[in-house]
């Protein structure tokens, strides 16, 4: 009689079996990771390009600080800092190229989001025009005279555009945010980080804008809108403290990132290394070279490469890194007085910033000179923020870069479209 | 009592006079009864099973034949005798396994002898003949057609297995493994390391880390037999998820008959197998120029001469002796109805490198119980402990792993702790000195599991030429895997770093579940047998992983928490699979075998979850028996099929990612856009093949060609940056491999006897060669790390594996520098036994294949090749132009493993109270040919990637093992 209980209990069980797989699970799930675009938000998308054009910022300022010869980046663990990045030509699929470029259009991406967005106000759309501006801007300090994309669509099969195109849209949006900033009220509908502190009104951050337009007119030449765009933000660029500025912020939170461009400048062996000409070429007494590098007692020779000057501008992994600061539009306001042949106006400035930094004042700056010395004090004054190459472009005077390796082909190299931007 | 009616009914439709016929089925060689055999009448389903005493009765008429099977043993047919009513019968072991089975299906097996594949079985004595880690490595040579490779030589392994070459360019490359009928899980997971080395990201696409397979898990000794199914038309039955073939492993089940204990001891050592070498710096001078004055004086004595220091930091670092213990007990009984199997192992093995090891424990459980002549149940259960410390080795963006850290290091300058008081000098040439690093950098993995499966299988009807099955097999399988990484602050390494010390923790966990109800209906009749099986399969795979990256330790802690501080990843993969297949296979007399089956597969990684993909299969043998008087039997094969290789679980979803800044949410485009309308990649194979056997065993031969036919690839294709996005995935091009696979075996002392001598010869030789044959995109190259690096192309007319560089055409086209895949691949077993004396080894041949050598780029670079002056400077100063000379042939011949076994004489063992008592010596890669310069020709920086893992970073080196083993039955 058990027996044929147990048999009686062990049929039932193929039916069990089979009612259960059919109660199985829905296999349409939502993905278990990431949230889908409907999930984006004004504040989240501008938040998002904020945050994303820190991406890879230290491999952006590291090519222009190799390339414009201001330091060397000694990394033993990939030869093509010291290799490519000084003799060419840059390999078009490399990360040397593709991740600066990536960065500026994933920002490009969010900015673009923004301003096709039903719900973006004034506010909104004059922010991310000034951001999707500065990426572009970015883009042409590395590519320059190769252009850039601006079909956002993935169209490969349509023409790259020109510098000027670039240059062009670069100014196009700065004015039409500009435009916005000026109807978006008294203040925004989102936030902003704190490295926008002191700009985070639409009149405020109006200024970041013009300090912008103005960079972009002065390395075109353009005096006349250049003047303009200063006057329109003199309130910024007449601060009493020259580091009164928009600022890359970073910190230690979740999905947040740190400050590439620090290292400790006692370490045995550091990467980030100044070229030995910054040195050399301090005028006596000139604190922006002295308190900003440490002088080893080593020297570090790699790949043919040597210094003895480690950087310490930052002293941590979360110091913020500088986007524009009220030095940059004396700066830039000099050059315009200098480009206006206002010698003595522009030596006025200069002079203001070098007594403040402990440099012995000039006198008699006229048109033999002026360049090289607003060029000697955007040098110094901005130091690894990565200006120096692209004002010695607009000067024309790459080829006054110090060459170190002669015999290993070593040149001044541009930026190629990366590979996956061309068909072919 | 059903029974007897069934027979009772049987005789009276035959009308033949019927009686009982009883008797004992033992082992002709040893006369041990053999518990649980089957017997039944041949032609029919009436049958028994021998009881605890070997002993069986049944009714039959005069003339039946009596079919008498056990595993492991020649299948017997007796004729019951007139007036015979006792019938002992005596079986032989079956040295060829021509009457083992292979399975065809998910519940179906035929006899090898009748088989449409060449079904690869290798018994787990065999694999356990010298001791490995993991149950992957022991793979090793051991198949034709399965190509190992060995990614890193670091304790807990990191292998990759290879069945009939590419399948995919992007997906899953390992095939499928299924223990006692369930799927179980072979993840590899990032550990952590990446991210202290910045090889690459959390959650990388790509991740380095060489991590290991968690199918090494298993234990080798609870293994009774592996088959490999090595293609489409062998695995079609498993559908979307094995176009990588499957593995299919059977644990050791009980016999009844009195409890057999077998326990074994092992020790042994390891040691380092082959050095990279480094430059000896003759003179001041040589030294100066390479580094500098401030440098070169490092070498110079306390009078300023040159001192001539060589410190060879491979041997000083790579020098530890790995110490190895292993035991083994297992038992092994039951009666006619419960039958047992426990196995137990721990291992200890130590690495050749300070600080790193394997441990590992593991228990299992195996019962099976028939409830009456209609059910039976088997419960397998399995719980496991492993336990790898690797220590910081590959690829690397801070000069921190070991290899690199030496190729940095000139030999002239000291690093060692000389004084022995824990503190180690700063290395001034490199950011790190590996020996401290080594000292205090812990990588630990720390793996728990547990598996357990069910097997029901229960007899709906039974009739005398007809039966019907349902078999339900359950299983689930666990683990949690933790990744310890850390790195203290007082390291060199950490010094430049604002806030130094860093942990990393990481925690897997993932369940699998799988679940398959069949029906099983076979059908006898005049000569011909029909198998029908039907059925339906559910299984899950939920992967969870929380991994938190603390920067900034307090001194002595551990503790993410205990940091200034912390980032957080966490990452999930979820899948579900639905699968229902059928399918008939019959048998004509002993000669004829076809078959022909459907699968059906719908999953949630496909775009649409809706839309069941089908994978037809369809075989057929024929056997001609005796032949010519030459050989013994000789078969003809025909098998195609269809399987498919799965999306990756993400792989169709589009979305953003997280980029915070100043704790405020921001959201950015994915690196990588979704495709909703992604399906599998889909694998049609045909294979035809002869096996034969000669001469009375003399040879064996099996031979097989095959031709893959592979579409939907799924690529992950370039999308243009100023779109937001890097990568997208879609479903875009062909691909085709071909392969020959020619297996050999010779057993001389058949035809020639020596004095008592076994000689038992097998070779396995196979080639395999893929051509992408269509792709939607431009050609393109991936892997490696760049283009002047060294990378693979993919490009229409090409193998996948191809290797290019710098160097192009005057047209702009690459030039080929290498392929991964070798030319052929060939190894040898060699057996022979002299009465207690037996002798096992295997050789391992790899012809051709390359990788990408850049361990002589970071020597390179470092200044310190051993070729530095003659050619490294060449090397160098081409990069950027040229890239063939870190393109390197990884032709091998290995002495995989080797054996050397007494067995002491029964009557010895007996005086002594035990069954028997085993003395061995083994030993594993004692010995490696290779022109390669680099630590190992077997190596992958990318794990387990379908296409670009032949590069080398300087990975763990490999070690060379000798053991003594001590085993005996009880």
């Amino acid at each position: 009689m058990k027996t044929i209980r147990t048999n009686k209990t062990l049929k039932i069980l193929p039916i069990i079996a089979v009612l259960f797989w059919v109660g199985c699970e829905d296999l349409d799930f939502p993905d278990p990771n990431n949230p889908t675009d409907d999930t984006a938000t004004i504040q989240s998308l501008v938040t998002g390009a904020e945050a994303a054009m820190r991406i890879d910022l230290g491999v952006y300022l590291r090519d222009l600080l190799v390339i414009g010869r201001e330091a060397y980046y000694l990394e033993p663990a990939d030869p093509r800092y010291t290799g490519e990045l000084l003799t060419g030509p840059i390999d078009p699929g490399g990360f040397l190229c593709y991740r600066p470029w990536q960065t500026a259009y994933k920002v490009i991406a969010n900015c673009e989001n923004v301003i096709a967005s039903a719900d973006a106000d004034a506010g909104a759309t004059g922010v991310a025009k000034t951001l999707e501006a500065y990426s572009l801007m970015r883009l042409v300090y590395l590519w320059d005279t190769n252009g850039a994309r601006l079909n956002y669509d993935g169209d490969i099969t349509a023409d790259v555009a020109t510098k000027a195109q670039v240059l062009a849209e670069i100014e196009s949006l700065l004015d039409a945010g500009y435009s916005d900033l000026g109807s978006a009220g008294s203040s925004f509908s989102f936030s902003l980080s704190s490295g926008f502190s002191g700009f985070d009104t639409p009149a405020t951050f109006a200024l970041f804008n013009r300090g912008l337009r103005a960079r972009v007119a002065v390395h075109q030449s353009d005096w006349s809108d250049a003047q303009t765009a200063l006057d329109n933000c003199a309130a910024w660029a007449g601060s009493s403290d020259s580091d009164e500025g928009v600022y890359h912020v970073f910190s230690s939170g979740a999905n947040d990132q740190g400050n590439e461009m620090y290292e400790d400048p006692t370490a045995t062996t550091i990467k980030l290394m100044i070229h030995p000409s910054f040195y050399t070429d301090a005028d006596a007494g000139d604190t922006r070279m002295s308190d900003n590098v440490v002088v080893r007692a080593d020297t570090i020779i790699y790949d043919e490469l040597e210094s003895y000057l480690a950087p310490s501008l930052y002293s941590g992994s979360y110091d913020p890194v500088p986007i524009m600061r009220a030095e940059e539009l004396q700066l830039l306001q000099a050059e315009v007085h200098i480009g206006n042949s206002d010698y003595s106006s522009a030596e006025t400035i200069m002079n203001a910033i070098r007594t403040a930094a402990g440099a012995a004042a000039y006198s008699g700056t006229d048109a033999s000179n002026a360049v090289d010395r607003v060029l000697y004090e955007k040098r110094y004054s901005l130091f690894l923020e990565g200006h120096r190459l692209v004002d010695m472009r607009h000067y024309d005077r790459t080829d006054q870069l110090p060459i170190d390796r002669p015999d290993r082909g070593d040149e001044i190299v541009t930026f190629p479209i990366p590979e996956t931007e061309t068909p072919g | 009592m059903h029974v007897h009616k069934t027979i009772l009914f049987t005789g009276l439709i035959l009308g033949m006079a019927y009686g009982a016929v009883s008797g004992v089925v033992f082992d002709a060689n040893t006369d041990e009864p053999l518990v649980g055999t089957s017997v039944f009448v041949k032609g029919t389903f009436v049958g028994t099973t021998t009881n605890d005493q070997g002993a069986y009765s049944l009714e039959a008429a005069t003339g039946d034949v009596l079919v008498v099977a056990y595993i492991g043993y020649k299948t017997q047919e007796v004729t019951v005798g007139d007036g015979v009513s006792e019938l002992d019968i005596a079986l032989e072991i079956d040295v060829l396994q021509q009457d083992a089975v292979v399975v065809t299906g998910l519940a179906t097996t035929v006899k090898r002898r009748n088989a449409a594949n060449a079904v690869a079985v290798v018994s787990g004595e065999d694999l356990v003949n010298a001791p490995t880690q993991t149950l992957d490595q022991a793979l090793s040579g051991k198949f034709a057609g399965v190509n190992i490779r060995r990614n890193t030589g670091a304790p807990g392994g990191g292998v990759n297995v290879n069945l009939r070459g590419s399948s995919t360019l992007t997906g899953s490359t390992q095939p499928l493994y299924v223990i006692d009928g369930v799927i179980v899980n072979n993840d590899a997971n990032q550990s952590g390391v990446d991210v202290i080395t910045k090889a690459t990201g959390a959650g990388s696409e790509r991740p380095q880390g060489q991590p290991t397979n968690r199918i090494g898990d298993i234990n080798p000794n609870d293994v009774e037999s592996i088959e490999v199914l090595k293609g489409a038309s062998a695995a079609a039955m498993y559908g979307a998820k094995a176009s990588n073939g499957v593995i299919i492993i059977n644990t050791k089940r009980g016999k009844g008959g009195k409890t057999k204990f077998n326990f074994s001891t092992r020790t042994g050592s390891s040691s380092l197998l082959q050095k990279m070498g480094h430059r000896v710096f003759e003179t001041y001078a040589e030294a100066e120029e390479q580094f500098g004055a401030d440098i070169a004086s490092l070498g110079n004595d306390a009078n300023g001469n040159w001192a001539g220091n060589d410190f060879d930091y491979e041997e000083i670092l790579y020098g530890e002796e790995g110490k190895l213990t292993e035991h083994t007990l297992s038992a092994i009984g039951g009666n006619e109805r419960t039958q047992f199997y426990i196995g137990s192992q721990y291992m200890d093995e130590g690495g050749i490198i300070v600080n790193t090891g394997y441990k590992k424990l593991s228990g299992r459980i195996n019962v099976s119980h028939r409830f009456s002549e209609k059910a039976k149940l088997s419960v397998s259960t399995n719980l496991i402990r492993s336990e790898a410390d690797r220590g910081v080795t590959g690829n690397d963006n801070t000069n921190m792993t070991y290899g690199f850290s030496i190729g940095f290091t000139p030999s002239f300058v000291n690093i060692q702790d000389t004084d022995g008081d824990g503190e180690f000098p700063d290395n001034p040439t490199n950011p790190s000195n590996p020996l401290e690093t080594a000292a205090y950098f812990v990588n630990n993995e720390l793996t728990h599991r547990a598996l357990g499966s069910l097997t029901f299988d229960y007899n709906l009807f039974k009739k005398a030429n007809q039966s019907f099955n349902f078999l339900a097999v359950g299983g689930a399988d666990f683990y949690n895997q933790e990744n310890e990484v850390f790195i203290p602050a007082f390291l060199q390494i950490e010094e430049a770093n604002d806030e130094p010390g860093q942990s990393v923790m990481t925690t897997t966990d993932n369940l699998n579940t799988n679940l398959s109800l069949n029906v099983v209906h076979k059908l006898k009749m005049s000569g011909m047998n029909f198998t029908t099986t039907a059925g339906l399969q559910y299984e899950t795979y939920d992967w969870n992983s929380v991994f938190v990256h603390a920067t900034g330790m307090i001194p002595t802690q551990t503790n993410v928490d205990k940091a200034s501080s912390q980032a957080v990843y966490h990452d999930r993969a979820k899948r579900q699979d639905r699968g229902q297949f059928f399918q008939v296979e019959g048998t004509v007399g002993e000669n004829i075998y076809a078959a022909f089956g459907m699968r059906g597969d719908v999953s949630s990684t496909m775009g649409d979850t809706e839309a069941m993909e089908w994978y037809p299969k369809l075989a057929a043998s024929y056997q001609f028996g005796e032949l010519a008087g030459v050989f013994d039997n000789l078969k003809l094969r025909f098998a195609s099929g269809e399987t498919g290789n799965m999306p990756q679980p993400k792989a169709k979803y589009t979305t953003m990612s997280s980029a915070n800044i100043g704790g405020v949410n921001g959201l950015i485009p994915a690196t990588t856009r979704g495709n909703s309308v992604v399906v599998p990649e889909r694998t049609a194979e045909t294979e035809f093949g002869v096996d034969l056997s000669m001469m009375n065993g003399f040879a064996t031969v099996e031979a097989s060609m095959y031709s893959q036919n592979i579409t939907d690839l799924i690529l992950l294709v370039d999308l243009p940056a100023s779109s937001g996005s890097l990568y997208g995935w879609e479903n875009g091009g062909e691909m085709e491999t071909k392969g020959t696979e020619f297996t050999l075996g010779l057993n001389p002392t058949k035809l020639v006897s020596l004095g008592g001598l076994d000689w038992n010869l097998r070779m396995n030789y196979y080639t395999t060669e893929s051509e992408v044959t269509k792709l939607t995109v431009d050609p393109y190259n991936f892997g490696g790390f760049a283009t002047f690096l060294g990378t693979y192309r993919i490009e229409e007319g090409w193998s996948p594996t191809a290797i290019v560089g710098s160097e192009t055409n005057a047209d702009g086209s690459f030039q080929k520098l290498g392929d991964e895949n070798p030319d052929y691949r060939v190894s040898f077993h060699n057996s022979l036994r002299v009465g207690p004396v037996e002798v096992a080894f295997l050789i391992d041949h790899k012809e051709g294949g390359h990788a990408i050598n850049l361990a002589n780029l970071i020597y390179d670079l470092g200044g310190t090749t051993a070729d530095y002056e003659e050619n490294g400077g060449d090397r160098l100063g081409g990069l950027g132009a040229v890239t063939q000379p870190y393109v390197e042939s990884t032709t091998y011949t290995a002495l995989r493993d080797v054996s050397l076994t007494y067995t002491l004489p029964g009557s010895l063992s007996d005086k002594l109270g035990l069954g028997y008592l085993k003395l061995g010596f083994s030993g594993r890669n004692l010995w490696l040919d290779t022109e390669y310069t680099g630590l190992s020709p077997e190596v992958s920086q990318f794990g387990n990637e379908a296409v670009g893992g032949s590069v080398d970073t300087n990975p763990f080196p490999l070690s060379k093992s000798m053991y003594l083993t001590l085993s005996l039955g009880l």
